[in-house]
């Protein structure tokens, strides 16, 4: 990730980069949310470095760079849950996990990224429902319904897997 | 198992998974708080063990205070 800072401070000028650097823990955090996978948020934040520096080198002008990388972190996950292929082995850090963290994620990890992501945002991220709309592109009522659905989808497949 | 507390349990798991800021903050707060009462109450104990109270009696105290209002 280095070399990602180096091309920042060339791009952005250095206060830009820090902006970006301070945001990494926020990145990481919602990433884990919404994905459950250490590895797979790491994924995420490089490849929300990576475009939010092609942003920049476009020329794009950010008023807020908090809400403007959040929305970067939320469809990067977005695309990277569409493309997770499912897995049916453990992995080591399933297996260190605490018990429910394993059961609430395995029912977690059958919803589709849609609703893995929403529900991490309002229930994870704690955040309203104008901010997450405004964070996927999508009305108010899309997201209530949105919220709803996963919610049922949760219930379905945790009555399913106990 | 259909009346899951679906909120609840996603918010548990969330909080497992990446603790927020806030609570870490708080939780640190808390155990700053529970050492400092630990302390006190330790040293509270150990002065006790160490000097116990004098055993004045009553009546000594009262002609004390009598003699000195005296004139």
């Amino acid at each position: 990730m280095v070399w990602i800072l180096s091309a920042a401070e060339k791009r952005c000028g250095p206060l830009q980069a820090e902006e970006l650097e301070v945001l990494r823990p926020m990145a990481r955090a919602m990433a884990v949310r919404m994905t459950g996978c250490q590895a797979l948020a790491d994924d995420i934040v490089q490849d929300s470095y990576l475009r939010a520096l092609e942003s920049i080198e476009q020329g794009v002008r950010v008023a807020n760079p908090k809400a403007w990388f959040r929305r970067i972190v939320v469809h990067a996950a977005l695309d990277a849950l569409k493309s997770r292929k499912p897995s049916v082995e453990l992995d080591q850090e399933a297996i260190a996990a605490p018990r429910n963290t394993v059961l609430v994620q395995g029912v977690l990890d059958k919803l589709s990224p849609e609703h893995q992501v929403v529900l991490a945002l309002a229930f994870g991220e704690q955040l309203s429902h104008k901010e997450i709309a405004a964070l996927l592109d999508v009305p108010m009522g899309t997201v209530a319904s949105r919220i709803h659905a996963a919610k049922a989808a949760f219930r379905k497949e945790w009555g399913e897997d106990q | 198992m259909n009346h899951v507390d679906v909120e609840s349990v996603l918010a548990q798991h969330y909080e497992r998974l990446a603790p927020r800021p806030t609570s870490l903050a708080f939780s640190s707060l808390l155990g700053i708080a529970a050492g400092v009462a630990l302390v006190l109450a330790t040293v509270h104990v150990s002065s006790n063990l160490t000097s116990p109270p004098a055993q004045v009696p009553v009546g000594a105290v009262s002609l004390a205070i009598v003699k000195d209002l005296q004139p």
